[in-house]
Order: structure tokens, then C-alpha cells, then sequence
């Protein structure tokens, strides 16, 4: 859930930040509200043991495995039993962050709507996917406009890049690589989805197409946690996000 | 990388509106179509599989009437004439065009192409057909580009979405009802409307030949436009064939150009040429015309078109009604199904004089003589030829005979030029196009399309009003009273009719109040506006000081 990532994140600010007297304030009124969303939700099904139980055992199936939600994309990619539309789950926190950094956004998005390919294709819902598919991308690009903002101090590596050059002075060509990544993730998805539609799979490996798209989507999002988790650490030593707590 | 960002990027927002649009017509790729889908593709197997000596000759009897129940076929064309639904009734131009569609069509589906294929529908034919009108509406795109040129964009404010520009750019691609009639009803108006306002806009560059050939050939597309030719020659006798004119605007006549006259006749008749040409070498010209200009039909559609003759035939009601409750109408003497229904295709008029196809003609041609003389005696240039081609446009909706509603964009589309340089024309402008549009309701009765064309209508009248709003918003308010309440009216009323008419128990007695109610409603818009119009264009300022012809 969305509410389990913004908490961690949270708390890794507290923690982080504050002295340790100030911790359990915060976390007093942070719990508070938790608990009191939680009530409101589950009074309907207070009032008798048997239902709560049964509510719990809908939400946590420990019999097929681990439950069925993502919080972020760790969760997403190292859950078990995952389901490709929980990828929305990441998408989600990913749109609030478009306006920051709008060239991995929307590249993020783009992947995200692909790695439903299989699901899509099965709805017959190919032609509309591709529509808005197209029209998400054209507005980001007029609107931001996302080709233009691919320098390091934009894409929030500059820090990364920084701490990279003390080791490798010649570090300079981040962006052009992740530039080319991007052309090449395209060219990847387009072709994958021109082969998905057009041919058929071989006899013997008829889910060959779905793993391929579940593999280069995979790949992506490796790349992505790994950005994701880059500016995280970096750009919490710089300091800046001091200034945009207070 | 480079050229998508270029093309994309901040300055090129017309791209962006027509791209965005397009991907918008994708999306309504798999939506209703009408029996129109089904006459497109029997005229590709038509011009593809027969000969041209037989193309105005083919008759296909409808297999079964799969029509809704008030539906109409193209153009009107009700299923119970004697000859069939869909034959050939475009002039030879569009022909040949569903001749050239039908070479590109066979890659997608070969069995389209059969003429005995009657009501085949498969996905891919949906798609090419689809996609060739989306494909074709790049000459609209193209001629919405040329008329951005001709506006005046002194008014300018400093951001985008309140030049002019950009306000005529949306209110003409993401026009609701061209959207609604072309790419789900199934129609090819895109092209068209591209032909005629890529002429206008050669009319307003001074480029008068180009103008005058656009419209011929728009002309030997689709004859419906004749209903504007008066305006196109007038206005090219008056300002173009006379080179200058007096100080006080009247004619010097020892100004008249032979060679202009004489070009634009050659142009004329070289396009008709090429157009009848073949068919006049048939001896086919009598069985091409009685095609084009079928009589045969009656007064109105079985759906209204809101114009006068709506008005009309509600009156007669009205009084028929009203006679028979005070006793002063034998109830034998009256047309049994007058009484019934209301819709009939012959329609007789119990208390009214009955209506002949004359009668409409002549008072169609005393409705466009004064606009007419106001374009000979006053002649403002382009924008005044425009508001005389609206006007005639409007007047011939008004009192044509078997007007279809969809008409009503012919004038509703030029307006859109007029509508972004002063605030009178803008306020005429939305009553006259959120009636209209409102007047296309009827044409999508599927459900799921329901929230579809609200939405829509929603968008497209929210967006007009506010920029025109905004554009003006230095002058008097657009709107009075009575117009608001007039077109705030318009939301009832479909509440009404599409939500809470069906759970009534009328719906089984009168099936045809809805449409009756919305024809009605709107016809008193349009007849206001047209009204409106008129009076602008006779009291508007005497001559332009432009003398330049």
C-alpha cells in the first residue's frame, strides 16, 4: 500500500533528522492517525468476531503464498505471487513525482503500461492502450518538455555524479547513456510489441512472447529501483531534502 | 530524438491539437456506426467490382431492414422507397474517390469488395474504413492551418490559450459535432469541410482562382454545397470579376474584367468536364441527376431537422389538436397517420397549407436574396462573402426540403472563423453551435455511446464558452438572460428525454416525443441565431474602407 512506503519514508526522515527525543512525538500523532484510519475502516466489522477474522483471512491468503499488494517496487519485484497490475501500486507514487523528475517518470510509465502487454492483449485492448499510450507521451513531451530536461541536475544525479567523478574523473556522459538506455528500451518495447501482434509464438514455447516482455519489463525496473534508490541515498546526504522538510 | 523534441516541444502546439485529436479518433474506432458504414462499403464494391457505365445504374435490394426504427439511410434515403438503400447518390468525384479507397482497401479485406456482400462487416474492414477517414481528414487539418493564417491576431493576449488562433484551432479540429458525425456516425464531412474551408481561406489570401477551383471540385463531391455556391458567385462577380469599385461601395461597372470572368468559367466548366464528362459520353446525365437529387422523398427526415419546417409541423399539430378538442375538425377528413405518429415521411398538413419542394425552393431563395444583395450593394470583403456564405448556408437549412441535421455544420464550421474577431459574432456563434450540436443527439441513441457524446458536448461547449469568454472579456457580457436560460435549458431537456422518458409509460404510446421535443427546442435556437445573423450583416457598418480588390 502506498500509506507503507510514505511511512517508511517518513520514518527514515525522522529518524534521520531528528534527535531521538523528538522521535516518538511525530510517531505518537503518525500512529494516532493510523489507528484512528483503521478504526473508521473496520467498525462495520467489529461488531462480530467471526467477521473480522474472515476479513483478515481475505486480506492475508497465507495459503496461496504471500498477499497480493506491492508497496513499492521492491515489494513489487521481490514479492511473491505478484500480479502485473499491482505494478499501478508503483506508478502511483511515480505520477506525484512527475513534475521532479519528468524524463524518468514518464519513461518509468511508459514500461509500466508495456509490462501489461500479455493482460492488455487478452482484453483486446491493444488499440486503445497504444492511443493513450501515445497521447501520455506527447503531452509529456510538449508540456514539460521532457527532452530537454535530461542533464544531471535534473534527472537529481548530480550528486551521484559527483561522488562517481572522485574515483572516475572522466564521468561526465551520464546522461547521453541514459539517453541511449531510453531509445533502446523503446525500440525494444515497440519491437516486442509488433512481434507479440503480428507473429505467432513457436510450438514448443508458446508463452514466449509474455516471458519476453515479462523479462525486458524486468530488466527496466531493475534499472529503475536502482536509480530510484540512487537519488534516495545520495541526495539525502546532500542535504537538500533538510530544506524541504521544514 | 532531436525532431520529436522539435515537434513536441513548447512552440508547435497546432501539431500537438491535431495529433492529440487524431489519437482522440482512434480511440472511437470500435463505437456505433450508423447504415452509413454499410453504404461506404458497398460503394467501394461498387466503383471497385462494376464498370463505370454501371455505377449510377447498380440496385441492390436490402437483404433485411436492420435499421433502427426512425433511422435514415445516407442522405436521407428512407428503406421504403422503390429503389434500394444504398445506391450511388454523390457526384462522380466522390465516386472515383471510393474507387481509388477501394484499391487500397483490397490489402485489408478482399471480401468487402464484393457488391453481394450485402451488411458484411468484419474487423478489418472497420478498421480500414475508419482509418481512411481519419487519414483523410489530413486535408482538414491542413485547411484549418491556412485559416489560422487569415485571422487577425491583434487581439492577441500574451498567453497561448487566449490567442485566437489557438481558440479557432480547437473550436474547428476537436469540433464536437464533426467528431460525433464522422467518426462514429460514419461519414467522410472531414475532407470536405477541408475543401471548403482551405477555398475560403484562398478567398481570404486574395488567391481568388484557387478559391474558385477548391470549391468546384468540393462541388462534384458532394452537392449539398450548392447550398453555398450563391455566395461564392456573387462575391466573385462583385469583388473579383470588378476590379474597383466607387468610394460610396457600388459598382463601377466600366471595371469589369473579361479575362477574370472568362478564367473563373473555364475553371468551372473544365472541372465539371472532368467530373460529368464520362457521363455525359454515357448518355447517363439523366439517371446521374435523378440520383443526385432524389424529390421523391418528403418534407422532413423521420427525425426532424430543427428549421423551419419543424416549427411548422408543430404548429399544424398544435392547431389539429386544438381543433379537434373545440369540435371545429372532423376527425374523418384527417389523415389517419398524422394523427398517430407524427413522423411520417409524406407529411400532409391537416391545418396549415401543405408544403411542396417548390415552395420550399422559392422560400428558400427569398430567404438568401437579401444577404445576396448585401454582398453586391455592400461588399465588405472576405468576412462579409463569409457571413453571406453562412448565411446562405443557415437558410437553406432553414427552409430546404428533407433537410438532414447534419447539415447544420456547414454553417456551424465557418461560423468558427467569424466567432474569434468580434464578440456579437461569438455569441451568435455558441447559441447557434451548442443547439446545433445538441440537434445531433438523436443520430447516437446506442447506450454505451451515451456518456460518450454527453462528455463530449460537455467538453466542447465548457471550452467554447469559457475562451470565447475570455477572449471578449473586455466587451459586453455574450449572453443574456433569456440565452442562458435558453441554453442552460438544453441539460433538462436531455435529462428528460434520454433518462427519464423511457421509465414513463408514454414511451410506448408516442415513441417520438424525445425527438420531437428536441427538435422543436433547438429549431427555435437556430431560427433565432439565423435571425440574430441577419440583422447583423443589414445593419452592419455600410463599406469597409479596404478598396482593394
Amino acid at each position: 500500500m502506498f500509506g507503507d512506503y510514505e511511512a517508511q519514508r517518513h520514518w527514515q526522515e525522522i529518524t534521520f533528522n531528528l534527535p531521538i527525543k523528538q522521535w516518538f512525538g511525530l510517531l505518537l500523532k503518525l500512529a494516532f492517525t493510523v489507528v484512528a484510519s483503521f478504526i473508521l475502516c473496520w467498525l462495520p466489522f467489529f461488531t462480530e468476531r467471526e467477521q473480522t477474522l474472515q476479513v483478515l483471512r481475505r486480506l492475508f491468503p497465507v495459503d496461496r503464498g504471500l498477499f497480493e499488494v506491492s508497496c513499492a517496487l521492491s515489494f513489487f519485484l521481490f514479492s511473491f505471487q505478484v500480479h502485473e497490475k499491482s505494478i499501478l501500486l508503483v506508478s502511483l507514487p511515480v505520477c506525484l513525482v512527475l513534475n521532479e523528475i519528468p524524463f524518468m517518470s514518464t519513461w518509468f510509465l511508459l514500461v509500466s503500461t508495456f509490462s501489461m502487454l500479455p493482460l492488455l492483449l487478452k482484453d483486446e485492448l491493444l488499440m486503445p492502450s497504444f492511443v493513450t499510450m501515445m497521447a501520455f507521451f506527447i503531452a509529456c513531451a510538449t508540456f514539460f518538455p521532457i527532452f530537454e530536461k535530461t542533464s544531471e541536475e535534473e534527472l537529481q544525479l548530480k550528486s551521484f555524479s559527483i561522488s562517481v567523478r572522485k574515483y572516475l574523473p572522466s564521468f561526465t556522459f551520464l546522461p547521453r547513456i541514459i539517453k541511449y538506455l531510453f531509445l533502446t528500451s523503446v525500440i525494444f518495447m515497440v519491437l516486442l510489441t509488433l512481434m507479440t501482434v503480428t507473429l505467432d509464438p513457436p510450438q514448443k514455447l508458446p508463452d514466449l512472447f509474455s516471458v519476453l516482455v515479462c523479462f525486458v519489463s524486468c530488466l527496466n525496473f531493475l534499472f529503475f529501483l536502482a536509480y530510484f534508490n540512487i537519488i534516495i541515498m545520495w541526495d539525502s546526504k546532500s542535504g537538500r531534502n533538510r530544506k524541504k522538510i521544514n | 530524438m532531436a525532431v520529436l523534441g522539435t515537434v513536441t516541444g513548447s512552440g508547435n502546439w497546432f501539431s500537438a491539437l491535431a495529433i492529440g485529436v487524431t489519437l482522440l479518433k482512434c480511440l472511437l474506432i470500435p463505437t456505433y456506426h450508423s447504415t452509413d458504414f454499410e453504404v461506404h462499403r458497398n460503394w467501394l464494391a461498387i466503383t471497385h467490382s462494376l464498370p463505370v457505365s454501371q455505377w449510377y445504374y447498380e440496385e441492390q435490394k436490402p437483404a433485411r431492414n436492420k435499421t433502427p426504427w426512425f433511422s435514415r439511410g445516407l442522405w436521407g434515403d428512407e428503406a421504403k422507397e422503390a429503389t434500394s438503400e444504398w445506391t450511388l447518390d454523390y457526384p462522380p468525384f466522390f465516386a472515383w474517390f471510393e474507387y481509388v479507397l477501394s484499391h487500397v482497401a483490397k490489402y485489408f479485406d478482399r471480401e468487402m469488395l464484393n457488391v453481394h456482400n450485402l451488411n458484411y462487416f468484419s474487423s478489418r474492414t472497420l478498421f480500414f474504413q475508419r482509418f481512411s477517414v481519419i487519414f483523410t481528414d489530413a486535408l482538414f487539418v491542413y485547411a484549418v492551418h491556412e485559416c489560422c493564417k487569415c485571422i487577425d491576431g491583434k487581439k492577441a493576449g500574451k498567453e497561448l490559450t487566449e490567442k485566437p488562433k489557438f481558440i479557432l484551432s480547437v473550436l474547428l479540429l476537436w469540433n464536437f459535432g464533426l467528431l460525433i458525425v464522422d467518426h462514429i456516425h460514419f461519414q467522410y464531412n472531414g475532407f470536405l469541410f477541408g475543401l471548403m474551408l482551405l477555398s475560403v481561406a484562398r478567398l481570404f489570401q486574395k488567391r481568388h482562382m484557387e478559391g474558385a477551383f477548391f470549391f468546384a471540385v468540393l462541388l462534384h463531391f458532394k452537392h449539398i454545397y450548392l447550398y453555398v455556391a450563391p455566395a461564392y458567385g456573387i462575391y466573385l462577380l462583385r469583388s473579383y470579376c470588378f476590379t474597383a469599385s466607387k468610394s460610396d461601395g457600388s459598382v463601377r461597372w466600366n471595371s469589369f474584367s473579361f479575362v477574370r470572368v472568362i478564367s473563373l468559367g473555364l475553371i468551372v466548366f473544365l472541372v465539371s468536364a472532368l467530373s460529368l464528362g464520362p457521363f455525359l459520353a454515357l448518355n447517363q446525365l439523366p439517371q446521374v441527376f435523378s440520383r443526385l437529387f432524389p424529390f421523391k422523398r418528403g418534407l422532413c427526415h423521420a427525425y426532424w431537422a430543427p428549421n423551419f419546417w419543424a416549427l411548422y409541423n408543430s404548429l399544424d399539430k398544435v392547431l389539429s389538436v386544438i381543433g379537434l378538442e373545440l369540435k371545429l375538425l372532423d376527425p374523418k377528413k384527417i389523415p389517419k397517420a398524422s394523427m398517430t405518429s407524427g413522423l411520417v415521411q409524406q407529411f400532409q398538413h391537416t391545418v396549415l397549407p401543405s408544403v411542396t419542394p417548390l415552395a420550399t425552393l422559392i422560400c428558400t431563395l427569398i430567404a438568401i436574396l437579401p444577404s445576396i444583395f448585401c454582398l453586391w450593394f455592400k461588399p465588405q470583403g472576405p468576412r462579409g462573402f463569409l457571413r453571406c456564405l453562412i448565411l446562405c448556408a443557415l437558410s437553406s437549412f432553414m427552409f430546404g426540403w428533407h433537410v438532414h441535421e447534419k447539415a447544420i455544420l456547414i454553417a456551424v464550421l465557418p461560423m468558427s472563423l467569424l466567432s474569434v474577431e468580434k464578440a456579437g459574432d461569438a455569441s451568435i456563434f455558441l447559441i447557434l453551435t451548442t443547439t446545433g450540436h445538441y440537434s445531433l443527439f438523436p443520430l447516437l441513441f446506442t447506450a454505451p455511446e451515451l456518456p460518450i457524446k454527453i462528455l463530449l458536448m460537455l467538453l466542447f461547449t465548457i471550452y467554447s464558452i469559457s475562451s470565447l469568454k475570455t477572449l471578449f472579456r473586455k466587451e459586453k457580457p455574450l449572453f443574456n438572460w433569456m440565452e442562458t436560460f435558453y441554453l442552460l435549458g438544453l441539460g433538462p431537456l436531455e435529462v428528460c428525454c434520454e433518462f427519464v422518458f423511457p421509465f414513463t409509460s408514454w414511451k410506448l404510446k408516442y415513441p417520438f416525443i424525445p425527438l420531437l421535443l428536441t427538435s422543436v427546442y433547438c429549431a427555435v435556437g437556430i431560427t433565432y441565431a439565423w435571425f440574430r445573423l441577419y440583422v447583423s450583416v443589414l445593419t452592419g457598418p455600410p463599406v469597409s474602407k479596404t478598396k482593394k480588390q
